[in-house]
């Protein structure tokens, strides 16, 4: 004992009897009061563990539905649409299939070919600033198909009936109305090469008065806007010219 | 502490027979008037049969209910700071019932708040610093400082009525 005085002191301090009694019985209340709260909040939990779980399930339904909205614009689902806008209208590329097996140019007649002058060009394509090559039909003279470049954007005009292209090309068949012609377009992605980039190419198809028209531009998929909006120009340019009037050149 | 109880009435008395003084004492040193203290002693309780915490000793059961106590307290003793500006009126209001209260234990009353419990478990219950660091939970040159400053201030005013032996 470190002191008796205070140890005295402190003995003197407990609670008298009818305190005693108070303090129990109130302690003893609560005690019937606690047991009663504390089964009655049991079985509440059990019933609310499952109500809890609602607004989590909204959070995930909103997660999921915010999720596919942006992933499907993003083409994180490998479905993503490019749009450009032209002149005459939305222009809509959609995911195509790619590049495949290669078809032989065969135009069923005997054919020569040259390329065209600037002139004939101009003719052709108006101020694109296209060089081409053209074939013709060796025995009426007649052009029957042009191939040429406009920057980066190769082109080709064929005539009604005429193969367009050595390569069959997986495109989707959605079309995008530009200034009333149906304008099927796509683009596809080629897989990494050794250095990690993939290219993209845009492509185009559309039909002006029985003169068929393709358009393709590509690219490292980094710069994949220049190349949309470079097609788009290109095509936008040779709708606003008109129909290329193929038979004012020949051999 | 092991795991939440639902205490019998039976188990509840026996802990308040254990412990009722100890707790009784630790609330007057603060409460100073004996209604208060029957106040801050059911609320002691009331939060033993709350949380229904388990002990692992006889032990562990006091010093949870110090502890507990003293920080009941702490806290009436706050909120009545905030509400009222002289807390010393408000205590002569009270009266004490039959409890005798000497000259040594007004000291002990008077002392600041924080030397209090430290104070009735070192000279009544007779516990050593590291006892009441691990029942206080503080670390103990806290409690050594607390001492020190408590048996300056109790050598101070009793004189020759404090000896440490």
């Amino acid at each position: 004992m470190k002191n008796k005085r205070i140890i005295d002191s402190w003995n003197k301090i407990e609670p008298d009897s009818a305190a005693d009694v108070r303090m129990l019985d109130a302690i003893l209340a609560r005690n019937r009061l606690g047991r009663f709260e504390k089964r009655k909040v049991f079985t509440m939990n059990k019933a609310f563990n499952w109500k809890r779980l609602a607004p989590v399930a909204a959070c995930l339904v909103m997660i999921i539905a915010v999720t596919a909205i942006f992933g499907n614009n993003a083409g994180w689902f490998g479905s993503k649409v490019y749009t450009a806008e032209l002149n005459g209208g939305t222009l809509s590329f959609y995911k195509s299939g790619s590049l495949g097996a290669e078809n032989k140019l065969d135009f069923g007649v005997d054919v020569t070919s040259r390329d065209l002058t600037a002139e004939e060009n101009n003719t052709l394509f108006g101020d694109l600033g296209v060089t081409s090559h053209g074939v013709f039909s060796e025995s009426d003279k007649m052009l029957l198909h042009v191939e040429g470049r406009a920057g980066n954007a190769k082109v080709i005009l064929a005539a009604h009936g005429t193969p367009v292209s050595d390569a069959v090309i997986e495109t989707n068949r959605n079309t995008s109305e530009v200034n009333g012609i149906q304008v099927s377009a796509g683009y596809f992605i080629t897989h990494a090469n050794s250095q990690g980039i993939k290219t993209i190419i845009y492509l185009a198809s559309f039909d002006m008065n029985g003169v068929q028209i393709y358009v393709e531009c590509g690219g490292s998929q980094d710069m994949s806007e220049e190349w949309k909006s470079e097609i788009a120009y290109v095509i936008d340019t040779l709708i606003q010219n008109g129909t290329p009037n193929l038979s004012a050149i020949n051999e | 502490m092991t795991k939440s109880l639902l205490r019998t009435d039976r188990e509840i008395v026996e802990i308040y027979e254990r412990h009722k003084k100890t707790v009784y004492r630790v609330c007057f040193a603060y409460m100073k008037n004996s209604a208060d203290t029957e106040d801050a002693v059911q609320d002691t309780f009331f939060q033993l049969i709350k949380t229904g915490t388990a002990f692992e000793s006889v032990e562990h059961e006091k010093a949870w209910l110090i502890r507990t106590a003293t920080n009941i307290c702490k806290n009436i003793l706050r909120n009545w700071w905030r509400k009222r500006g002289n807390l010393e009126d408000y205590e002569n209001l009270r009266g004490n019932g039959d409890i005798e209260i000497d000259n040594v234990f007004t000291v002990v009353m008077g002392l600041p708040d924080k030397y209090k419990t430290v104070v009735y478990l070192y000279y009544y219950e007779g516990y050593n610093s590291i006892e009441i660091s691990k029942i206080l939970d503080k670390p103990q040159s806290t409690i050594r400082n607390h001492l020190h400053e408590a048996r300056i201030v109790l050598r101070e005013k009793l004189g020759g009525d404090f000896n440490e032996k």
